[in-house]
């Protein structure tokens, strides 16, 4: 007796072997939806309506709504284009050096929700949409990091997180259900952990992932800064953080840095608490991997300095009743973090195709 | 029973309902009854006889029922769980037309524990067939169990000794056992809250009360919200009958690491009697101080710490082990009120901690005295801890 409804029942076998259909290509092409990345160039004059790169446009994502047709299988890419379109991504969009990245994130964003939405459609799994997923999961773990300083309505953090960790589960879960071992599960495992930094919910899912995984040292590490960061150990969490081998680690937990170092300055506001006892910036400098002037801001927003005290101060003095909690906390790129990323060409790091520089 | 023809077993089933026999028509469908061992029950299609024997719906929930025992006699889960579904689902239905009436409510436990015990099976089996995903079955119930839980959390109308309220707890304590099990422990919160604004909350049967306050206590550890836990699990461990010895053992399982983090270790005695010594390395540990202790016990029994879900628990108490450490230090060096830091650095390289240095160890003072486990402060410039005269290192369970 085989068990039914393993598969959908509405399942398609797409095929349609370029990154985007004929259909949609002429549909936008008429209708003037084509983005500035897949317009054909060198062209001469200035046509209203300019014709598509069948080289670069790339199928958009849409909706799913009810009353929409059933999609055709010349609209839906089967797993090797869909690798494809992501590899191409990855290699000729992502990298495009704009002032505004923000602009080439909304378009990879797009473009790689459309290519999970194909997946969907045919009920892909295995190896194959592992592999899609971790590309997209790295992705979204590195625009997090690389979009921190933008405003709100360049960049969503909380939309890119639900989309990072919706990847995220599906690959986890895939590792389990896919037989075989997988090369770069430590790696995802360690980033689940890291991205839900302290969460009890993600250590006792990282606790249970098979033994071998758990001993590995990505996986170790993070678990590691986890206890660290749950038993407020600052000072451990932020030595161990930058010893972090592998970049796609350091930057899924480079999210949790503001809240650490707020933790730490409201533990050392009760803890060093005496009128007479100064604590020196440089110190703090040091243990909280924070530059000066962000450092003399947070102690400001914490109500320990004053704003003059601010530009020259080379102490602090910290009384608990000083404390105040601030409302929102500045998040700041990390200066160890940009240098690692200078290192290596976008492209590889999302495709992973070097290892990790350590 | 075991022998009793399909047409007599139809009769009984109908005769109880016609009576409006909750727990009779309950034992007539429950697999824990002798009835699903008779192979003349275990039927591929019982539709015919059963559509001529029984007024719509039940003839479709007995149908189902007879082919659940056809999967089971035959060892398929999976379709067992899909039989047990419509099941369920058609019974849904029906439960919520009996307006005014709770009478089905036996039929309810019935159904709806049978769901959740071959949604277990049929995610084993399928896993092990290579047919899906770990835990999918059992969340597909618990959605199914949700339908009764509103049918019967949403009936406002009735007497309250007529109310399909009653209903609720027992649905609720399936709901968290699948959470649990499926590692979605978020999704209790609102069962919670709908079972403690019920007027009724205290008056449900002593089983269901524990069961209830069990898992709303492990919850609260979960959530870091010890004294809570400790509330919950002691009434559950209380008031759980003294011949249930093994369920009494794995309410300790968690009792313990939360009486222990409020700085209550456990007597030998008892860890002896509900054989949990995999606790009694770690409560010496703790108590001493003795961190390299703690560790190596947490160690040796991490495959049970970790399949129980107390592990990161456990590795909380490293917070009191170090306050138990440095209290020994303060007292090694005769209680006086200023202690250098480098001490307490090197009472943690005893410990095996090698790349401790003076900064981290003020990181784990400063976290300790940020919670009360040590009263004073440190001074950067001297490299001191200075505590205070009255009761430096209050007693745990004053601070929680």
């Amino acid at each position: 007796m085989e068990p039914e409804g393993e598969v959908p029942v509405n399942i398609i076998k797409g095929t349609c072997q370029t990154m985007c259909p004929v259909s949609e290509m002429k549909l936008r092409e008429r209708e003037g939806l084509l983005h500035r990345f897949e317009i054909l160039r060198n062209q001469p004059g200035k046509p209203r309506r300019p014709p598509a790169d069948p080289q670069r446009i790339i199928k958009a994502f849409s909706r799913p709504a009810a009353g929409r047709v059933q999609p055709s299988p010349a609209d839906i890419r089967p797993g090797p284009v869909l690798l494809r379109t992501v590899v191409y991504l990855f290699e000729n969009v992502a990298p495009i050096a704009e002032r505004d990245w923000c602009h080439v994130y909304d378009y990879v964003f797009d473009r790689l929700r459309a290519v999970r939405q194909d997946a969907v459609l045919q009920g892909l799994d295995g190896p194959h949409l592992i592999t899609i997923l971790e590309h997209i999961v790295r992705f979204h773990v590195y625009a997090g990091y690389r979009m921190c300083e933008a405003p709100v309505n360049q960049f969503d953090p909380v939309i890119n997180d639900q989309h990072l960790l919706e990847c995220l589960k599906q690959l986890i879960r895939l590792y389990d259900a896919t037989p075989g071992s997988h090369n770069n599960q430590p790696v995802f495992e360690a980033v689940y952990l890291l991205h839900n930094l302290g969460s009890n919910q993600s250590i006792q899912q990282g606790l249970a992932v098979p033994h071998h995984i758990r001993e590995s040292a990505t996986v170790k590490d993070a678990l590691d800064l986890n206890l660290a960061f749950q038993q407020g150990n600052f000072v451990r969490f932020f030595r161990r953080s930058m010893q972090t081998s592998s970049v796609l680690c350091l930057c899924a937990i480079h999210r949790h840095f503001c809240h650490a170092r707020l933790h730490a300055v409201r533990v050392m506001s009760m803890a060093y608490s005496s009128k007479t006892c100064q604590f020196p910036v440089s110190k703090l400098v040091k243990l909280l991997y924070i530059d000066r002037g962000h450092l003399t801001e947070l102690l400001t927003a914490c109500g320990l300095l004053t704003d003059q005290e601010k530009i020259s101060a080379q102490h602090v003095n910290f009384l608990k009743a000083k404390f105040t909690a601030p409302e929102k906390v500045a998040v700041y790129k990390q200066p160890e973090l940009e240098a690692q990323l200078q290192k290596q060409d976008l492209a590889s790091l999302l495709l992973n195709k070097l290892q990790d520089a350590s | 029973m075991a022998h009793i023809t399909l047409n007599s077993y139809l009769h009984s089933i109908y005769d109880a309902l016609e009576g409006h026999d909750g727990d009779e028509t309950a034992e007539l469908l429950s697999f824990r009854h002798p009835h699903v061992a008779n192979p003349r029950l275990q039927l591929e299609k019982p539709e015919g006889p059963c559509q001529r024997a029984l007024d719509q719906p039940f003839d479709e929930i007995v149908a189902a029922h007879l082919r659940c025992c056809w999967a089971v006699a035959n060892h398929d889960f999976v379709e067992a769980y899909a039989c047990q579904s419509i099941v369920v689902q058609v019974f849904t239905r029906e439960f919520q037309s009996q307006k005014d009436d709770n009478w089905s409510l036996p039929i309810m436990f019935t159904v709806c524990l049978d769901l959740r015990l071959f949604a277990h099976s049929a995610d084993v089996q399928a896993v092990k067939r290579n047919h899906g995903k770990p835990g999918e079955r059992l969340e597909k119930a618990a959605d199914l169990l949700m339908g009764c839980f509103r049918v019967c959390a949403s009936d406002n109308r009735a007497a309250i000794e007529d109310s399909k309220k009653w209903g609720m707890l027992n649905l609720v304590n399936q709901l968290f056992k699948i959470y649990f099990k499926i590692n979605k422990l978020h999704l209790c919160k609102p069962l919670i809250r709908a079972i403690e604004s019920l007027p009724i909350k205290d008056r449900f049967s002593l089983s269901q009360l524990i069961t209830y306050r069990f898992y709303v206590g492990r919850k609260a550890m979960f959530d870091s919200d010890f004294k809570a836990a400790e509330e919950y699990l002691t009434f559950a461990f209380q008031h759980c009958h003294r011949a249930s010895k093994k369920n009494k053992r794995f309410i300790l399982i968690y009792l313990i690491p939360v009486k222990m983090l409020l700085g209550h270790m456990p007597k030998q005695d008892l860890l002896r009697k509900y054989d949990l010594l995999q606790f009694s390395d770690v409560t010496k540990a703790v108590s001493s101080g003795n961190l390299l202790q703690l560790n190596a016990a947490l160690e040796k029994h991490e495959a049970f710490f970790i399949r129980c879900g107390i592990y990161l628990i456990l590795e909380k108490l490293k917070t009191i082990t170090y306050r138990n450490l440095f209290k020994k230090v303060y007292l090694v060096l005769g209680q006086k009120h200023h202690i250098p830091i480098h001490y307490f650095t090197a009472a943690l390289r005893m410990m095996e901690i090698d790349d401790v240095d003076d900064d981290e160890t003020q990181c784990i003072i400063a976290n300790l005295i940020w919670e009360n486990k040590i009263k004073g402060y440190i001074s950067e410039a001297h490299k001191l801890l200075v505590v205070s005269k009255a009761n430096p290192f209050p007693v745990l369970s004053s601070i929680l």
